[in-house]
């Protein structure tokens, strides 16, 4: 049986002796390297059911009812192991989902009533994907996912509505020693608190999604987005403010040859004059073109003004830096 | 290991999310061994496994199951050592916490079990001739084997050899169902063994769940009810299952 102390703590609720670089004296003890390696059964059968759910599974069409999603927290040093759940139904913010909690193979000596076995009701499935703890209801934050892990049919998903229809919070006291119960409710009490952390994640989606976020942070979702102009290195921060001072919400950015400075009240554009050719910036107002300007010397500078009228309609900030690079900021 | 391998090792350890095919989980399971075997690892000597399956739980755990886009990533070959060594400091601190029983304990030193007892039934008080029970249900021989060749189809490679090397198995150096099976690193195998009802403590006539598991089945599906009462019937259906595992399991390997 797996250790509880490992899986609360691969569940990220014990962050602090979670990390696994801690420093470790490590020798190194010589054996032969030409030794023939035989992998056991029980991992082949694992890995052969990745690849073949993987094979089988849409994994570019979530979130749909029946789905099983992987989630991952963000920070790799927070936890390691992924969290699965089961999608129900959408709730009001189309981001957030409401379902069970789905527990790995790995862990079926946990398996207790409440719990359903993916084993019965579907084929094809990754061995994340173990039981279903029809006991544990969770809120998903489907920004969280990351792969589809199986996807229950309508009659899989009957049997398991059906299931949490009955489920106790706690497991049949008939079915197990009580030494073995007492095992079982220390681990859905660990994953009770898991699925807390996650709602809580997703409760903090809703909350966004009702307010409109501001346009700096509008605009840094999508400086984010542009990863693939910062890894050829013409799209990175800028070391200092080359404007005056920066205000406390300011976004600076270097396009190749133009410094980009962008607060709530403008954006303003300083051509560098490391390239002759000209560089050229559009605003757009619901598709319209509504101010245009060329930069042509260094130093050359426009400055637009990001207005709370212009705000409340579909502002689009067209930049065509002197190299050919092309970005759009949707404001 | 040697600069190449070593390269490859960390290649592969931070690209397990994109892995499609057999060969790459082989080849990184096989430079993941030859890492750990070289790495000391003085943890071991306070936990009861051995270090080959303490590698292949950590490669189960930590390379299997945690392969995402956000797995910490590995920066050399001998942080992987460091990554093992922290894997059983988890293993050493979860040692200290009270664990239930598994149930595979209960019927690990008694290798001398009669054969019956295996599957959680009492012999029975008197068994003249079984196949004469049987054949009051209606049960022929070949029917028999033929249900058990069907049974066995339907079952796992590991489970196979559980029932074969190990349940079915009159060898005096066989290990138990529940050893061979984590021999084999099949997770939860306490669970999947219930589940297929071979272990002492959770099949048989006396435990009203033996229906519901994979033996149970099988044994109603000739129209007898799988309790303790019934037991010589059982007892003779289960020599014909061993049988049939037994030619299998041996022609396999």
């Amino acid at each position: 049986m797996k250790p509880l102390t490992t899986i609360s703590r691969q569940l990220g609720l014990e962050i602090s002796e979670q990390a696994m670089d801690a420093t470790t004296e490590i020798d190194e003890i010589d054996t032969d390297a030409t030794e023939p390696v035989t992998m056991p059964l029980g991992l082949q059968a694992m890995i052969k059911a990745r690849l073949r759910a993987h094979d089988q599974i849409t994994q570019d069409d979530w979130p749909k009812r029946g789905q099983i999603l992987r989630l991952e927290k963000p920070n790799p040093n927070q936890d390691e192991r992924p969290f699965a759940a089961l999608l129900i139904e959408r709730t009001a913010s189309p981001n957030v989902w409401s379902g069970y909690v789905v527990a790995p193979e790995s862990e079926l000596d946990y398996f207790a009533k409440g719990d359903v076995d993916l084993e019965d009701i579907t084929e094809s499935r990754d061995p994340l994907a173990g039981f279903v703890q029809t006991w544990n209801p969770v809120r998903i934050a489907i920004p969280s996912a990351t792969a589809c892990l199986a996807w229950l049919d309508r009659e899989a998903m009957a049997y398991v509505t059906g299931a949490a229809s009955n489920a106790p919070r706690l497991p049949d006291s008939a079915r197990h020693e009580p030494e073995e119960l007492d095992a079982i409710t220390r681990y859905r009490s660990i994953y009770g608190i898991a699925a807390g952390e996650w709602a809580a994640r997703a409760a903090s989606l809703e909350t966004q999604a009702t307010t409109k976020p501001s346009l700096i942070d509008r605009i840094s979702t999508q400086l984010a987005n542009l990863g693939q102009l910062a890894a050829i290195g013409q799209w990175r921060p800028a070391v200092a403010d080359p404007m005056g001072p920066e205000a406390d919400q300011t976004l600076l950015w270097t396009l190749a040859d133009l410094d980009i400075r962008i607060d709530p009240q403008a954006c303003k554009l300083r051509k560098l004059g490391e390239d002759q050719r000209p560089a050229k910036v559009d605003l757009y107002l619901n598709d319209q073109l509504l101010e245009s300007h060329t930069l042509t010397d260094a130093g050359d500078t426009a400055v637009i003004p990001l207005s709370p009228e212009h705000q409340a309609g579909k502002m689009t900030l067209a930049i065509r830096e002197p190299s050919g690079t092309y970005i759009e900021l949707r404001v | 290991m040697d600069r190449a391998s070593g390269e490859r090792l960390v290649y592969l350890w931070n690209h397990r999310d994109e892995f499609r095919s057999n060969s790459e989980w082989y080849e990184l399971y096989m430079l993941t061994q030859r890492q750990l075997k070289r790495c000391k690892a003085p943890i071991l000597a306070s936990l009861p496994e051995s270090k080959e399956h303490s590698i292949d739980d950590f490669f189960r755990i930590k390379a299997f199951e945690t392969a995402g886009r956000n797995s910490t990533p590995l920066y050399g070959p001998r942080a992987l050592c460091r990554f093992f060594n922290n894997y059983l400091k988890d293993c050493l601190r979860a040692q200290d916490t009270a664990e239930i029983t598994d149930s595979g304990h209960e019927d690990t030193d008694d290798d001398d079990t009669p054969f019956i007892e295996r599957f959680g039934f009492s012999p029975p008080e008197d068994m003249i001739d079984p196949a004469l029970d049987a054949l009051e249900y209606g049960i022929t021989l070949s029917q028999a084997r033929s249900a058990a060749r069907a049974l066995l189809m339907s079952l796992a490679d590991w489970q196979l050899t559980v029932l074969a090397q190990s349940t079915c198995a009159d060898t005096d150096d066989k290990l138990t169902a529940d050893a061979l099976a984590k021999q084999l690193a099949i997770p939860s195998a306490n669970y999947h063994l219930k589940k297929l009802g071979i272990t002492k403590a959770h099949g048989g006539g006396g435990n009203p769940h033996f229906r519901e598991c994979h033996l149970g089945q099988w044994i109603a599906g000739f129209g007898v009810d799988p309790v303790q009462d019934n037991v010589a019937c059982i007892h003779w259906l289960l020599i014909q299952l061993c049988h049939e595992a037994l030619a299998r399991g041996l022609g396999e390997e």
